[in-house]
């Protein structure tokens, strides 16, 4: 097997991440410093709730919709998976 | 409520698709579920332990899902390429609904975008599943080939996100379809920047699991 073909999918994958980075770097520039949200408002026409509520997040990482709902629910599936994983094992 | 469109994720209040689109992508997403389970019932229950991958991933990626990243002002990642990639397009199907309508029950995203939504995640799961199954002889390398699934899966999503919104449309605004359609494309190529985490995040994972069950994703041990 040669060099070329041993690491074509590494390369490919770094061709595609440059292109897409490159891509995505210049769509920001042409956009403007504004937000996803702001961003998809310009694109469709869409006039923006002024009082949306940003919730409480951790260094810019926030929870999207209603955080006690999120952790019941995410109990919930963790609780599936121990029952499937005992049942059917992997 | 907030109106985000992070990823190939469609979140937008409802009634911003008229009713009568909002019913035909149900429609469309609820036959594409009954071929799933069609499928699923059909084939019996041989692959039982595919069943506990995909309740992990499925509380896995809702738990990334609802997460916000401060990246381009705000995304999040959704993992569905890693779902097509573990468990297929039958079960992945299924996985995508329920984390669809999960996360709508808390509030992310709206209830009628739902059948929409799951078109769009369905499509990635597909994608990004025939992708990883069709480039094994061309790249073996399981972290290239899981990462290139998931750039390719997420960049037909996005599409599939263009399609359906300038074909339904957006209720009461003014917007041409040329505007929508440079304004998306622009959103489509952030999007896509945030996609080479998803790509290495899954290839990481993929790989991981290919060292230690190489049998979970179809593979033989070297």
């Amino acid at each position: 097997m040669t060099a070329w073909q041993e690491h074509r999918g590494i390369i490919l994958f770094c061709i595609i991440a440059i292109i897409v980075i490159a891509g995505a770097l210049v769509a920001f520039k042409i956009t403007g410093p504004m937000g996803i949200e702001e961003r998809f408002h310009a694109a469709t026409g869409i006039i923006g709730d002024e009082e949306e509520e940003t919730g409480a997040g951790i260094a810019g990482f926030f929870l999207e919709g209603n955080t006690l709902s999120y952790i019941l629910i995410l109990i919930g599936l963790v609780v599936v998976c121990f029952f499937a994983y005992r049942q059917y094992r992997i | 409520m907030r109106s985000y469109q992070p990823m190939a994720h469609i979140h937008l209040e409802d009634g911003s698709f008229s009713l009568s689109w909002v019913i035909v992508w149900w429609i469309v997403a609820l036959l594409l579920i009954g071929v799933a389970l069609w499928s699923l019932r059909s084939r019996g229950t041989k692959n039982q332990k595919r069943i506990t991958i995909a309740a992990f991933v499925a509380a896995a990626a809702f738990a990334v899902f609802q997460i916000n990243i401060p990246l381009f002002g705000g995304v999040h990642l959704n993992l569905t390429p890693l779902i097509g990639i573990l468990v297929g397009p039958v079960l992945g199907t299924l996985v995508i609904l329920v984390i669809n309508i999960l996360s709508a029950a808390i509030g992310h995203g709206g209830w009628g975008l739902v059948g929409a939504n799951v078109l769009i995640n369905l499509i990635e799961v597909i994608v990004a599943y025939l992708i990883f199954r069709g480039t094994r002889s061309i790249i073996p390398d399981l972290f290239s080939r899981a990462g290139i699934a998931t750039f390719v899966g997420l960049f037909c999503g996005n599409l599939v996100m263009l399609g359906i919104i300038l074909v339904s449309g957006i209720q009461g605004v003014t917007q041409t379809t040329g505007q929508v359609l440079t304004g998306l494309s622009l959103i489509i190529a952030v999007n896509m920047g945030v996609a080479v985490i998803e790509a290495l995040l899954t290839g990481l994972i993929v790989r991981y699991i290919g060292k230690i069950r190489p049998d979970l994703l179809g593979e033989t041990k070297a």
